[in-house]
């Protein structure tokens, strides 16, 4: 394998384990932390994807054996060794294959993480007897990368044209010197050029070098334009165009890494936010809710050029709209102490690129198998006289930074003691997303998973609970689950029912849900909730209610209960004690932020309530011969009932689909609900909606498909039919 | 001369033709066109400006920090060209149609009407 593709290879491995740090990163300070931080962080991701070299040599060797000292003692034994045996070939290989088992691990959360020696070898033996493979893969990358990019530059050129052809200069004095202020504003001094493009359907910005805001029309209210001009010129000022692009050739170049598409998605938000963040830190936050409605005034068009790609638009799509709202209205001033924790994280992910980036770059160059060979005898002194001191350190630095991948590789390093410490500050510290990650690396049944499992147990926190029953043999569970029942505890039992897969614990599980069910019923009753048998309908102060919720204190643990009926919304809040606590009627605000998501299905819902369960008529024919007709069975038909095809077929011109009312009588007189569709543009598939209603009478009919013109080949799909209630 | 420039732009060509071809230095036509009672932004000024360049009226030339103007097109030549352009869209191409609205109309002070006899009999001598 080419050394410089290793190399690469190597950054990109370097490069996910960052992107998965920020991203594991990004919950615990998305709304604490500027939004320019949480952009521009990213800078170091890509800069770790695109720079090959540390920016310090010397800083090589000591990361060089920090990793070294990352490793358990037994590769280390191991890793010379074929170091010696392929002395002038690519050592590099076997070096960076540890790094990337990490990573695996990580991602997987892979029961054989503390033990990557058997990997390491494999991998060895691997990449030595694929030498010509890899010179072949080197070559597909590169031509994978070519072909990205000449694609990308053509259709964003493409995309260019295809505005800039359509438009036309804004002529309108005050709206010129309108923008002329914003530019101000904003602190540009090359002005910007003014376009209206009726084909663009959301404001945006083309063009880096000849910039230009291009408007789908001029018919804006003054207001809507000045936040518009100040949101794009933000990015003009920013260069958000020239880093978007150093995104896409990033992806293009680490096509194979699936972390960077990831990456894309994560810079393209945080560009919004962040420029968002910007504007309203320039006009004052009492502009928040006016510029949230120029936002969503922007997005009232729907886009007609898909690819935006490399222009930056105003409203990038719905969902992001609707995060960039609410962060919008949430803009605040951050506190000094945050300031400062952003600029230790700052650093700590630089140092964190850089170290990560070094190892396998100097592993790649030839030349520092010198530095290797000795450092194994530094790395065991280090490790001899200063028992865990550097791996603590590291361990703390990561798990400050909410980085899983780097404090997993610390922890796998640490002896029982110190990871029985680390249980009991995570477990404090309430960071079970850890706990989950940590598990993975704790052996099955041992002293720790117990420790916890008492400890939740003890605190009734459900939540941890989950996370080391996960670690746990049956038989350990099954005696979990005997106590969970002497003492009554019922989340417990759910959920250690769940993991036993067995009849007769079904049958328990069953008997027990009821038993619940009975409990809650009565429990709720004594706090004015009147339910039905079943807990699906409930009553509060004689209103039926629409959307029912029940809470456990750490938010682990929730019953929910929709009843579109309904007219009011409860939300029951429980004590630490899981005693209700207290029974509240829903604010608008909580319902939102519960169920915004949930609304637009909902709705269907609410329209599916009105039709039974659809029956399904599934369809499967290889072929049906020129003016055949096959058919598929009878059904009763009754005005106002739904019927839906949705047919394709793989060979033939035409396809008809449709029903008729007696199969004796000719076809061409009483054919109801059919739809004739030819293929268009190579596909031949047949989707069409019909409600029931004149003329067809209620009735029995049958359903056929028919080949007018030739026969048909593997035709497949299916037709429903949902009966009107 | 395809070009059709908007009424902002013409004003700042207004202002440079008065400078009488000589190239007419940015903060100078600022100043005019102030006077004139369009106090435009910097910016503004600029972008109209870049796009007259572009149109090929204009031809920019940097002296230091500062950009001076030169126009490429002459009062006279615009003028010209702007009234073929008129006559070909609302009267067809004939002048005399023109000439006749314009008297017809009462559109012309009796001085005005006198100068055109004048300049239609010279017309006519010269042939």
């Amino acid at each position: 394998m080419n050394t410089v593709f290793k190399l690469f290879l190597s950054m990109s491995f370097s490069g996910a384990a960052l992107i998965l740090a920020l991203l594991a990163g990004k919950r615990f300070w998305r709304d604490k932390i500027s939004r320019q931080w949480q952009y521009y962080i990213w800078l170091v991701v890509i800069l770790r994807l695109l720079l090959p070299f540390a920016p310090e040599r010397n800083l090589m060797a000591t990361a060089c054996q920090a990793v070294e000292q990352a490793l358990s003692g037994t590769t280390l034994s191991v890793l010379p060794q074929p170091m010696t045996d392929t002395e002038d070939a690519d050592v590099p290989v076997s070096v960076w294959t540890p790094g990337s088992v990490t990573v695996d691990n990580a991602l997987q959360e892979d029961e054989n993480a503390d033990n990557p020696a058997p990997d390491f070898k494999d991998a060895a033996h691997l990449s030595s007897g694929n030498e010509n493979v890899g010179d072949y893969i080197w070559l597909v990358w590169l031509a994978v990368v070519s072909g990205l990019l000449i694609r990308k530059i053509t259709m964003y050129q493409s995309f260019v044209r295809y505005v800039k052809d359509g438009c036309s200069p804004v002529n309108d004095i005050a709206m010129l010197e309108r923008f002329s202020d914003a530019a101000t504003q904003t602190g540009i001094k090359k002005p910007v050029e003014l376009c209206v493009n009726p084909l663009v359907s959301s404001p945006m910005l083309i063009g880096f070098f000849h910039p230009c805001i291009v408007l789908p029309g001029t018919e804006i209210s003054e207001k809507d334009f000045h936040y518009i001009a100040l949101h794009e010129l933000t990015h003009h000022k920013r260069r958000d165009i020239l880093y978007k692009w150093l995104v896409q050739v990033t992806v293009c170049l680490h096509w194979f890494n699936p972390m960077v598409y990831r990456m894309r998605r994560e810079i393209t938000r945080a560009c919004e936010f962040s420029c968002d963040a910007a504007v309203l830190a320039k006009v004052g936050k009492d502009h928040a809710p006016e510029y949230g409605k120029t936002l969503l005034d922007a997005m009232a068009a729907v886009r007609t050029y898909r690819e935006n790609f490399g222009a930056v638009t105003l409203s990038e799509n719905k969902q992001l709209l609707k995060e960039r709202l609410v962060a919008v209205m949430n803009v605040r001033k951050k506190s000094k102490t945050v300031v400062m924790l952003t600029g230790v994280m700052t650093l700590c992910l630089i140092f964190g690129a850089a170290f990560m980036g070094v190892y396998p770059a100097a592993a790649a160059q030839p030349d520092s198998t010198k530095e290797h060979r000795s450092s194994p005898a530094e790395a065991g002194n280090a490790a001899d006289n200063n028992g865990q001191t550097p791996i603590a350190l590291q361990a703390e630095q990561y798990y400050e930074a909410g980085s899983f991948p780097m404090f997993l590789i610390a922890f796998s390093r640490m002896d029982e003691e110190a990871k029985g410490a680390w249980l009991n500050r995570i477990y404090a510290d309430g960071q079970f997303m850890f706990l989950g990650a940590v598990a993975s690396q704790l052996e099955t049944d041992s002293a720790h998973i117990q420790q916890i499992a008492e400890k939740a147990y003890a605190d009734d926190s459900v939540i941890f609970f989950s996370v080391v029953v996960k670690r746990m043999s049956e038989k350990t569970l099954k005696a979990w689950l005997d106590r969970a029942q002497a003492d009554g505890k019922f989340a417990f039992q759910s959920i250690l029912f769940d993991l036993l897969d067995d009849e007769k614990l079904d049958a328990m599980e069953e008997e027990l849900e009821k038993q619940d069910e009975t409990a809650r019923k009565q429990e709720y009753l004594e706090h004015g909730i009147v339910s039905d048998q079943n807990l699906k309908t409930f009553y509060y102060e004689s209103q039926l209610v629409h959307i029912f919720l029940d809470i456990r204190k750490e938010k682990s643990f929730y019953f929910l209960q929709v009843n579109p009926q309904g007219t009011v919304n409860v939300k029951v809040t429980r004590d630490g004690n899981n005693h209700i606590e207290s029974v509240d009627y829903m604010t608008d605000a909580e319902v939102t932020a519960l169920f915004g998501d949930m609304k637009e299905e909902e709705n269907d819902e609410y329209e599916a309530s009105a039709y039974d369960m659809p029956q399904i008529i599934s369809v499967n024919e290889q072929r049906i011969a020129a003016g055949a007709k096959r058919w598929f069975g009878d059904y009763d038909l009754r005005s106002g009932d739904k019927i839906r095809y949705d047919i394709e077929a793989e060979t033939g011109d035409a396809i008809m689909v449709g029903f008729v009312n007696n199969a004796d009588s000719r076809f061409s007189d009483t054919t109801y609900c059919s739809a004739l569709v030819h293929r268009e543009d190579g596909v031949l598939k047949c989707t069409a909606d019909f409600v029931c209603g004149e003329p067809v009478k209620d009735g029995q009919y049958k359903l056929y498909i028919y080949a007018p013109e030739g026969a048909l080949g593997n035709v497949k799909g299916s037709v429903s039919i949902a009966h009107a209630q | 001369m395809a070009q059709q420039i908007s009424d902002a732009e013409l004003e700042i060509m207004k202002v440079v033709w008065a400078n009488g071809g000589e190239p007419a230095l940015f903060a100078c036509l600022a100043d005019k066109l102030a006077a004139k009672g369009r106090p435009w932004q910097k910016n503004t000024l600029i972008t109209l400006l870049n796009r007259l360049v572009n149109k090929g009226f204009l031809k920019a030339k940097k002296i230091g920090r500062r950009n001076e103007y030169t126009p490429l097109v002459s009062e006279a030549e615009y003028q010209s060209a702007q009234t073929k352009n008129f006559l070909e869209k609302i009267y067809e191409g004939s002048a005399s149609g023109l000439v006749s609205m314009l008297i017809s109309g009462d559109m012309l002070t009796d001085d005005e009407y006198e100068e055109l006899r004048k300049l239609l009999e010279k017309g006519s001598q010269k042939l």
